[in-house]
């Protein structure tokens, strides 16, 4: 791996900027990546960046830049898309800055600022090294004001034309992905949430190692397809819409885990319905999860309150419910009295054989006898 | 000179003294720099002493390559006080006329022969160029004759004018055959005037219309929303969402299609009781897949391309009487209040209920089914 300075000047920067907006920026002789496409347009204020054309004119420092070098020639800058917009918008003519109380833009200034604005030395460390080593140490560096998020420094990485075929699915406010799947899921396209979540989703859970098998792969195809098979079986088994509960649902790893099985729908609804409307589930988005793996914790099952556990407790006198039977130590006659915070309620019949969480079916037990009994 | 007069004609327009940010003006205006070549441009109703405007074209006229540039400024304007006098805050002394006045410039040379031409040799032409400054015998209304000399004479005229003389304002640029970018409130799209502009494609929206822009106001300017005034620096400034750029130059923005994911299905897109059409609740959503006529909010201009979709009215003009449909109990707001039938589109919401939408735009999809 090689970190090195590089000398280059504004006006070299400057040299070929151009703004595709949506479609990314470039400059420096359309060599560098400003803003790749569809990466997050950093808000930035104008009062920052005509302090970057102030810091450029006094010949005072700008902070530290990092470009990446790739493989094809091409750089992406890591840290300092903010700065490098801005002085290229300025040597552009897009915006004039204060100077003196009068407002001028480039071509207001004399020649001689204007030069040297143009001869203004940037420092810019370019690296080389593999795509690991890159990530490893850009997440390090990682300090600048326009934090970039992980999947964007790993977009700024990985780059190929997977990556850019993934972008324009995945990543466009209102792109395909977004389309197919916002009443499922949530994420914002433009900050690389949704393809981070499709990359975790196909991966799964290792979503830097699937970046680095597929960077050179030329289409991002098997990515999508994955992704709209998870959707497709989502619609499938869960035919009626719930979009507040339905969003919250890990649908990957539900699909990864039961996507190969058919489903009934309406047997699926009868199911979810009847679990909304039981007052004891408070998971609502664990429904989904339940009814397919069956695993009652994902429901979230409500608990006895304050009141009702005091209830229990006054009724039962401080004794352990389990009387002779009960766990404690040295207890054997149930006759030990406890204090209520060395109690838990317990469900009498439990929740999945109809017990509710009404008072009559709240019991204190001691705090032995409830782990055991969770052990069955 | 008449202040009487003055003070009348600036109480009835009250509201109209919104003065535009040069941030807002540089970030919309560079969108077409290089068709400002050889152009003369006008900007009227706006007083050059307070104007950003015509500002930020003194300062680029050299830049831009204009060949002139001449405006107006309006004796209903609050020029008592010159609390809004923009010279003043740029430390430049330029005195201002007490009258009603007209700038034209034709050239800016380095005057002050500091190797740079800024606004401090437009101001140096000012002072000492009497033909650049003449004052007008009337008041400087842009539909005097004095002021339609002048818009004869330009090519573009790029201003922000009063937002209760839009229509008017607008119509006069289209009688002269004249191009223009300047601002005004999206909600004017709607009006009998100006829509049929959009639908001919003699009108589009410029470029940077999303978001807030605050704009100077004068001191007395009160409202109430916090969120909506600021001082800074001692100016004041009110916000207002919805400015929109309205142009007739020609924008990169309006040959981008729209990107369509959507496809049709009878659930999610009612079709209207009263008009043979569906209804499409955002302009993101329309189905790539559908034929007909398809109602969409009025921000669908904001993305209008041409070459994609056809333009076929507004639910204003087209709807048809719902007296002929159902019955008067049976229609009703979003709220579930009865509402008047006519002038809006109606879809079904349970049996013999039907609810208003909000304006709708008709358009119809250029070509086959992609
Ligand atoms: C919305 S303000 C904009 C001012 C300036 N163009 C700017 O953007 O900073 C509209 C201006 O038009 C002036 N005005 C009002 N009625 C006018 C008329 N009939 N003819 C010309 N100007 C008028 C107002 O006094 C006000 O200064």
């Amino acid at each position: 791996m090689k970190i090195e300075p590089i000398g280059v000047t504004v006006g070299e920067v400057a040299a070929g900027f151009v703004d595709n907006q949506e479609e990314g920026v470039v400059a420096y002789d359309g060599l560098l990546n400003v803003r790749p496409p569809y990466q997050r347009e950093f808000v930035y204020k104008t009062t920052q960046r005509d302090l970057v054309i102030n810091t450029i004119r006094n010949g005072y420092p700008l902070n530290v830049m990092y470009w990446a070098q790739n493989d094809d020639g091409t750089i992406e800058v890591l840290d300092g898309q903010q700065r490098t917009i801005s002085f290229c918008q300025y040597v552009a003519e897009h915006f004039s800055v204060d100077v003196d109380g009068n407002p001028k833009g480039f071509h207001n200034l004399s020649p001689t600022q204007r030069q040297q604005i143009l001869d203004y030395e940037l420092m810019v460390y370019l690296c080389e090294g593999t795509e690991e080593e890159k990530l490893a140490w850009f997440e390090i560096v990682n300090i600048a004001g326009e934090t970039l998020t992980e999947q964007e420094l790993r977009n700024a990485i990985y780059t190929g034309p997977w990556l850019a075929h993934a972008k324009r699915i995945f990543s466009r406010p209102g792109g395909p992905a977004y389309q197919l799947a916002s009443k499922y899921v949530t994420g914002s396209p433009i900050r690389q949430e949704l393809l981070e979540k499709a990359i975790d989703w196909v991966s799964p859970g290792q979503i830097k190692d699937y970046m680095q098998v597929h960077q050179h792969d030329p289409d991002a195809q098997e990515l999508w397809d994955h992704f709209q098979a998870v959707i497709d079986w989502v619609m499938a088994t869960f035919s009626v819409y719930r979009g507040k509960e339905m969003k919250r649902v890990d649908w990957g790893d539900l699909f990864r885990r039961f996507g190969e099985t058919e489903y009934d729908p309406d047997a699926m609804e009868a199911r979810v319905s009847e679990l909304m409307q039981d007052l004891d589930v408070d998971s609502h988005p664990g429904i989904y999860e339940y009814v397919l793996d069956g695993d009652e914790r994902h429901l979230k099952i409500r608990k006895f309150d304050d009141r009702q556990r005091r209830e229990a407790y006054e009724r039962q006198r401080g004794l352990c419910a389990n009387g002779d039977r009960c766990k404690t130590p040295g207890n054997s006659d149930g006759k030990k009295k406890f204090g209520i915070e060395e109690m838990d309620a317990d469900h009498i019949v439990p929740w999945s054989k109809g017990g509710r969480t009404i008072p009559e079916n709240c019991q204190m037990l001691c705090v032995a006898c409830n782990r055991s009994k969770g052990d069955f | 000179m008449a202040s009487n007069e003055a003070l009348s004609a600036r109480n009835r327009s009250a509201l109209d003294e919104w003065y535009t940010q040069l941030v807002d003006i540089e970030a919309e205006l560079r969108h077409y720099r290089p068709q400002f070549k050889g152009k003369t441009v006008f900007c009227n109703c706006d007083d050059p002493f307070e104007s950003n405007f015509f500002k930020f074209f003194a300062m680029n006229f050299n830049q831009l390559g204009l060949r002139k540039l001449s405006a107006t400024s309006y004796a209903g304007s609050p020029i008592t006080g010159q609390q809004l006098s923009l010279f003043d805050a740029a430390g430049l002394q330029a005195e201002r006329p007490r009258d009603v006045f007209k700038v034209e410039i034709s050239e800016v040379p380095d005057r002050n022969d500091d190797g740079a031409i800024d606004l401090s040799d437009v101001e140096h032409l000012l002072r000492h160029d009497a033909n650049v400054m003449t004052p007008l015998k009337g008041d400087g209304d842009f539909r005097s004759r004095e002021a339609i000399e002048l818009l004869e004479e330009a090519d573009v005229v790029v201003t922000n004018p009063p937002f209760s003389l839009f229509r008017e304002f607008i119509a006069q640029l289209i009688d002269h055959g004249k191009q223009f970018l300047v601002l005004g409130d999206q909600n004017a799209a709607k009006y009998s005037s100006i829509f049929p502009l959009f639908v001919q494609n003699k009108v589009w929206f410029g470029y940077e219309n999303g978001g807030t822009k605050w704009f100077r106001v004068p001191d007395e300017y009160t409202i109430k929303t916090k969120e909506r005034w600021k001082i800074e620096d001692g100016v004041k400034y009110q916000s207002m969402g919805r400015v929109y750029w309205y142009t007739n130059l020609e924008t990169t923005r309006r040959h981008q299609n729209m990107v369509l994911y959507k496809r049709y299905s009878p659930e999610e897109y009612p079709t209207y009781v009263n008009y043979d059409g569906i209804d499409v609740d955002r302009a993101s959503d329309i189905p790539m897949d559908y034929e007909g006529h398809m109602g969409v909010p009025i921000t669908f201009l904001d993305r209008y391309n041409p070459e994609q979709f056809e333009i076929v009215g507004i639910s204003t003009k087209l709807a048809e009487p719902m007296a002929k449909y159902a019955e008067p109990d049976q229609y009703v707001s979003a709220k579930g209040n009865r509402v008047g039938g006519t002038g809006k589109f109606f879809v079904p919401i349970a049996k013999d209920r039907y609810r208003g939408v909000y304006e709708r735009v008709v358009i119809r999809r250029i070509g086959g089914v992609s």
